[in-house]
């Protein structure tokens, strides 16, 4: 944070001061009416300058002439005190996150992409194509901060947590899909997310051919294998090029 | 099984992974010859125990793509996550043989003009194809179309 608070204490100790001795000293040094005394230090010390004493001689005393510097300065301090916090706490409400959070609460029939590595960003742009709404759910700071900017709706946090497939709106979604390059993670994703809605289409990555069966049975409809595919088209490509 | 040194007219597959064990699945489905480069003493091991042909070490090291007789090779297939590395071998390897056939893997899209450039006339997006095929399946089941076109 820019403002320390600790400077509210002295702050306020200076003010009370300012305000008791100028008081006490316009009574005791300067003679006049305990009221006027009072009313004019409030005056000064709070700002009010069109404000004005009707007592003849009164600007011309030296307690109120010195006064008024030394309120002017309390009031200086408050004004700008004030102004800084009033800053500071417009700069913590985080604007952003609350304005994702109610548009992903609006949503509903979206899909859920897990993961926003090479194979997530890809899956986005085919939904983007299509207008289809999605959100994202990722781990990774930087690529949370990234989306953001983006303004693309976004969960930070660990898919395979249902807390955080909540917060996405899995019960309000139509489609999952799990684009982590882990396949024990990416079935305990369709796992988590059937349990919490029966209706939801789930397309999966894997990495190995044994998970596809899991995966299926876990309750996948899609299951695509990225490297596998990669691998056979390699080796297809090289045996024809002879 | 013929020994590394007499090799000749053969396939080098550089790195032994999920995407380059694929390829040796086709390799020798295909009857072709081929050699596996590894840096993973584990996985080198495991190989010649399966009587495949293995050289252990940094496909980017021109030296170990000498031990492959690269200069004798026909073609050749980078399978490493890494573009950078990739891009490297294909350089190097391309140095030592001209008549080369390289085929070679490829993380991010833009990175596909450089190998062209850099001598493999093959380019596989693993990840990008997953993800379009992913979103693209999505889509279909979502909307009931029978075929798409992207």
């Amino acid at each position: 944070m820019a403002f320390k608070w600790k400077l509210e204490y002295p702050i306020t100790f200076f003010v009370i001061c300012a305000f008791i001795l100028s008081v006490y000293v316009q009574i005791f040094v300067g003679h006049i009416e305990p009221s006027i005394a009072l009313f004019w230090t409030a005056a000064s010390i709070f700002g009010v300058s069109s404000f004005y004493i009707d007592v003849p001689g009164f600007y011309n005393l030296w307690t109120v002439q010195l006064f008024t510097f030394i309120n002017a300065l309390a009031y200086l301090i408050m004004f700008t005190f004030v102004i800084a916090k009033f800053v500071s706490i417009l700069s913590r409400i985080d604007i952003h996150t609350r304005d994702m959070k109610r548009k992903i609460g609006s949503m509903s029939d979206h899909v859920i992409v897990c993961g926003y590595g090479k194979v997530g960003k890809k899956a986005c742009e085919i939904l983007d194509d299509y207008t289809m709404a999605y959100v994202v759910v990722e781990r990774d700071a930087k690529v949370v901060t990234l989306l953001r900017e983006m303004n693309i709706p976004v969960v930070e946090g660990d898919a395979t947590h249902s807390r955080v497939l909540k917060a996405a709106g899995i019960e309000r979604a139509g489609g999952l899909i799990a684009a982590l390059d882990n396949d024990t993670k990416n079935v305990y994703i369709t796992l988590t997310a059937r349990e919490l809605n029966q209706n939801l289409l789930i397309a999966s990555r894997a990495v190995s051919e044994e998970v596809v069966s899991k995966m299926h049975r876990a309750g996948a409809e899609i299951v695509v294998l990225p490297n596998i595919v990669a691998g056979l088209e390699l080796g297809r490509e090289m045996v024809e090029g002879f | 099984m013929k020994k590394n040194e007499s090799l000749e007219g053969h396939i080098v597959v550089c790195g032994y992974g999920k995407i380059g064990e694929k390829v040796c699945e086709v390799l020798e489905e295909h009857n072709k010859e081929y050699l596996v480069i590894d840096q993973n003493s584990s996985i080198a091991k495991l190989l010649m125990e399966m009587k495949i042909n293995v050289v252990e070490g940094d496909a980017s090291h021109s030296r170990v793509l000498k031990m492959a007789r690269i200069e004798k090779a026909r073609g050749l297939v980078t399978t490493f996550a890494n573009d950078t590395t990739n891009i490297f071998v294909i350089l190097t390897a391309r140095e030592l043989n001209q008549n080369l056939l390289i085929a070679s893997r490829a993380v991010s899209e833009e990175v596909v003009s450089k190998m062209h450039r850099a001598g493999a006339s093959i380019v596989v997006l693993p990840e990008v194809a997953g993800g379009m095929e992913l979103g693209r399946e999505l889509v279909k089941k979502k909307l009931k179309i029978g075929s798409l076109k992207v």
